[in-house]
């Protein structure tokens, strides 16, 4: 295998915890993970897995306490600010609020533009050219540059977010929940550009979502979370289609469906509650949990193409295997 | 419909004032009822008017905006000729709110259980004991884990799905006979979202009816008896739940279908749909709408009842469908 665009290895993090007691908390509690050129990645997981920490580390927006983020070969979980700097315009990030990340006193064209001033790419009249062309690919009207973030829906804003992101003409996308706060409507819309530009320009990206609607439009692997630890990893249409790890089939059991025949799924018994330290951070919620999850399982190849962290996955039908 | 209507809204227009000294409507002429005992979705997305929806059925439009027309009966009162401390009964009393921000439904320094307490003691005239009581019962019904502490705990120290829950207790404070739930599950996990729905169901099982409003009719599927899908301050679609997932009428409820079941999109040229302003005189959804006619900008569309229980306001769609035999409704199941 060629080598890949992005890379993490053993990546941890941890914070203080809440309150008194000088502990800490595992946000990011050993991850691995890879990612080739052009390729796209999904991570999904509840709120407190560990997704936003991970999006932080893999943009080098924040270090590791251990282990280390490659962006094709170099080193850039450690670098020195002006060394990581050039680098910088080969990825870039997209995130959940449009309206936070976009400033509210600049046109939308100068905002575009911004990343292209950073890095002095072009010259004036280039940059105007490059932002009208940048707009244009990602469905907005030409005159959207003067006008500023106020005068847009939601959507529209994302798209603008989408634009400035590309402006560097980046290999890598780090997408941290794109369309969570968008109507359910127009979420379908942002996915499809994003899906559109990625072929167009062979951009990779990494999307960290909680919910695999948007996993299956947009990925071909998915690296599922719990409590900072990846618990199951592999093709996302295999995985959401045949999950392998309970907590996978719980967040699956749990999307709803636009059937009116969907029910939520009856809340899983946990076999039991009480587990000691250094079990498997997913037993106190698993009905399959018995007397081996005391010892927290690793994540181990399961068919070709899969890893999964869990003594008793679910038996997989012949053809996922 | 059974003896009283849970919610009753007819004609309701809200304006609200524009900055050239005019006034902007942001709901025009809705009418929406809820049967006593009803669960009924209000589905549409940011901007359409859903929550001033909400908060008109509890009187509570805020200046400067202003309730223009129509009329909103709670359980059979006329709203606008209740006076005030009765207006503060029916909310909490005969109407449950519960929305997306259970954080700001809660002072955050008092306990939970003491503020649900409260709302009892205010709605229910028992004494402080009783109310603590009650309390305690409605954090059993709604929060499965661990009750006790969270009647104990601050706002703070809660996640956002025991919040959620705690806010649930707080709406059922006055037993009320309509919970409105406005986006309820928008900001939480998708297993904690199952289970609030779940608990909505369980509800509104007896008597009780529920109005639950959100841009996802995904979400909305599983749960309610009908949907009123509403589009830029109108209501444009009404149907049983069953047969507008089976037979969507407006081109707008096709789309947010489509949506929902992942073929929406597009090119992303094309995609910018929603950029550009609704016609003013005609059809507000004409300048997104695939099957748009030059009529449909000259002449507002009108509401019309297209089967036993479903309303439509579209006449391209209408008239389709009365030139094709509409297909026979798959069998469930």
């Amino acid at each position: 295998m060629a080598e890949p665009l992005l890379e993490a290895s053993a990546l941890r993090r941890s914070y203080p915890a809440r309150g008194s007691g000088g502990g800490r908390v595992a946000a990011v509690d050993g991850i691995d993970l890879a990612l080739e050129h052009g390729g796209a990645l999904a991570v999904v997981g509840e709120s407190g897995a560990g997704k936003s920490t991970l999006a932080r580390l893999l943009l080098a927006l924040e270090r590791p306490d251990s282990g280390s983020v490659r962006l094709d070969g170099h080193l850039i979980s450690s670098m020195r600010a002006e060394r990581l700097r050039p680098l910088r315009r080969r990825f870039q990030a997209v995130f959940q609020d449009p309206l936070e990340s976009l400033d509210p006193r600049l046109t939308v064209g100068r905002s575009v533009s911004e990343p292209l001033v950073a890095f002095a790419i072009g010259s004036s009249a280039e940059r105007r050219r490059r932002v009208a062309g940048l707009l244009a690919a990602v469905g907005l009207p030409e005159d959207a540059a003067r006008r500023r973030p106020a005068a847009f829906s939601g959507g529209e804003r994302q798209r603008v977010a989408i634009a400035r992101a590309l402006a560097t003409d980046p290999e890598l996308l780090v997408l941290d929940e794109p369309v969570s706060s968008l109507d359910a409507g127009v979420q379908g819309q942002i996915l499809a550009l994003i899906d559109e530009l990625r072929s167009a320009r062979r951009l990779a990206i990494v999307l960290i979502a909680h919910d695999l609607a948007v996993v299956r439009r947009l990925c071909e692997r998915v690296a599922v979370l719990y409590r900072g630890v990846v618990v199951e990893e592999g093709p996302a249409e295999e995985i959401l289609d045949h999950p392998a790890h309970p907590y996978t089939a719980a967040l699956r059991a749990a999307t709803p469906a636009p059937d009116p025949a969907w029910r939520p799924p009856p809340a899983a018994a946990p076999a039991r509650t009480a587990w000691p330290e250094g079990a498997c951070r997913f037993a106190g919620r698993c009905p399959r949990a018995a007397d081996e999850c005391a010892r927290e399982p690793e994540l181990l190849g399961c068919g070709t193409q899969r890893r999964v962290r869990c003594h008793f996955p679910l038996p997989l039908p012949p053809m996922a295997r | 419909m059974a003896p009283e209507a849970a919610l009753s809204i007819e004609g309701l227009t809200v304006e609200f004032p524009t900055a050239d000294g005019g006034w902007r409507p942001v709901l025009r002429g809705v009418s929406l009822a809820v049967a006593a005992g009803e669960r009924v979705a209000l589905v549409g997305e940011s901007g359409s008017g859903k929550s001033v929806i909400a908060l008109a059925s509890l009187g509570l439009v805020a200046a400067p905006g202003r309730v223009a027309g129509g009329r909103i009966r709670v359980a059979g009162v006329d709203l606008a000729e209740t006076p005030a401390p009765r207006l503060r009964r029916i909310r909490g009393g005969a109407i449950g709110l519960v929305f997306q921000e259970p954080a700001s439904a809660f002072n955050p320094v008092f306990t939970v259980g003491f503020q649900i307490a409260e709302a009892v003691r205010a709605h229910r005239g028992v004494s402080r004991s009783e109310a603590g009581a009650i309390a305690r019962q409605l954090l059993e019904t709604t929060a499965v884990d661990r009750p006790s502490e969270i009647a104990l705990a601050y706002p703070h120290q809660l996640s956002g799905g025991q919040l959620q829950r705690a806010m649930v207790a707080l709406a059922l404070a006055g037993d009320p006979g309509l919970l409105i739930a406005d986006e309820p599950t928008t900001a939480l996990d998708l297993e904690t979202q199952a289970r609030i729905l779940e608990l909505l169901r369980k509800l509104t099982e007896a008597s009780r009816a529920l109005l639950l409003i959100s841009h996802d009719l995904a979400v909305v599927a599983g749960l309610v008896d009908r949907v009123v899908v509403l589009f830029c301050g109108e209501v444009v679609e009404t149907a049983p739940t069953g047969e507008l997932f089976a037979r969507p009428l407006h081109p707008y409820t096709r789309w947010l279908l489509a949506a929902a079941r992942g073929a929406a999109g597009g090119g992303a040229a094309t995609a910018a749909r929603g950029s550009g302003e609704p016609s003013v005189d005609g059809c507000r959804y004409a300048h997104r709408c695939g099957l748009a006619q030059p009529g449909c900008l000259r002449r507002p569309p009108p509401l019309e009842a297209v089967g036993p229980r479903r309303t439509l306001r579209c006449p391209v769609v209408r008239d389709e469908e009365r030139a094709v035999p509409s297909p026979r409704e798959p069998d469930n199941g």
